[in-house]
């Protein structure tokens, strides 16, 4: 699987990416799915959300999206909530996890790549409840030796 | 000449070895005339030539060989492929019925009480100070939620909430949980025919 393209956060006036969907549990519950352009993209759409304070309460919103409907036609937040121009995901319980400095590692899966950094924030009911980052170790690199002789290139 | 044949009745070993190695003999005339039509094309070969590949006067003689083995194996051990060909068939079919299961991340397990839909949706108004929440039950998810409950038209269906805490196996795949998920659950004699998650 193809490393995929992240969600996009605006937190603190600053866009980062984002390696969580928090979008997936609204698509499955409504059975919506969208068209994969290309192999970056399994889930076919990219969401921008946003933190907003408001009396104290950070809460989690989307703010954009780019969603394909057929690899041609593209639509936005306002086609799939009508009417809204940011939307409150107070379906979201979980980890936002964005990746942040330089690239340790790439790996060619999902969000498997390994940053620096990785600042994590929890949320329940979409409305942020503790943050904090995380330092990652470079990961050791492997022999080829210890990788199973079929891993391993033609001599 | 026909009649002779009819009339001919095993006697020897041989004979009684040789009516055993009939249905052998018919699945390699089978498996030959499969490998037959499989042959790589004249084009496949040329590719090959051309990435110096070619199949050279050894790799023949193991071919023939390999062959030959495979020939003696199923002369001899016909009916253990005919069993194993069964029961991959039966494997398959139970595959089949398996992956056309719904995949619910609610198990019996993860049941809490049963609960009445009025009383769901009473808890369920989102408030959001930035007016971005439809008043409807479960707001955005309002549309899965009546999904869910146009489906609930059996006398004997009930509605159970669930939780499945962080790590729970969820799923026919048994993942675990990455976060805690709750929600409500369709259950006909204990068993789950429809789930609404809400966080």
């Amino acid at each position: 699987m193809t490393a995929q393209i992240s969600e996009r956060l605006i937190y603190g006036g600053k866009e980062i990416p984002l390696f969580t969907n928090p979008l997936s549990l609204y698509l499955k519950n409504n059975g919506i799915a969208f068209e994969s352009p290309h192999t970056a993209n399994w889930r076919g759409y990219v969401g921008t959300w946003e933190i907003l304070e408001h009396q104290g309460v950070e809460r989690l919103y989307l703010v954009g999206l780019s969603a394909h409907k057929t690899y041609e036609e593209i639509l936005s937040l306002s086609d799939v909530f009508p009417g809204h121009d940011k939307v409150f995901a107070h379906w979201f319980t979980g980890e936002l996890r964005c990746p942040q400095g330089a690239q340790l590692e790439y790996r060619h899966m999902g969000y498997a790549s390994v940053y620096e950094y990785d600042l994590l924030m929890d949320f329940k009911q979409g409305v942020l409840i503790n943050k904090h980052a995380r330092h990652n170790e470079p990961p050791k690199k492997r022999d080829e030796k210890e990788y199973p002789p079929f891993l391993r290139r033609g001599s | 000449m026909i009649e002779s044949a009819l009339a001919w009745r095993p006697v020897t070993w041989i004979d009684y070895f040789l009516i055993y190695l009939l249905p052998g003999i018919g699945m390699s005339a089978y498996f030959l005339l499969n490998a037959w039509k499989e042959r790589p094309t004249e084009f496949a070969k040329g590719i090959m030539k051309l990435f110096g590949k070619e199949t050279s006067l050894i790799d023949r003689i193991k071919e023939f060989l390999v062959y030959c083995f495979a020939i003696s194996c199923v002369l001899v051990g016909w009916p253990g492929f005919v069993i194993y060909y069964f029961k991959h068939k039966k494997d398959e079919e139970v595959n089949k019925a398996w992956q056309e299961l719904p995949d619910f991340d609610c198990a019996p397990e993860y049941l809490v009480v049963q609960v009445n839909p009025i009383d769901a949706e009473i808890v369920s108004y989102v408030l959001d100070p930035l007016g971005s929440v439809p008043p409807l039950p479960f707001g955005h998810l309002n549309q899965g939620w009546v999904n869910f409950l146009a489906d609930m038209t059996d006398d004997a269906d009930e509605m159970w909430s669930f939780y499945i805490p962080k790590g729970g196996k969820v799923g026919k795949y048994q993942f675990e949980a990455t976060s805690e998920r709750r929600g409500y659950a369709r259950v006909r004699d204990g068993k789950i025919l429809a789930e609404f998650i809400t966080e």
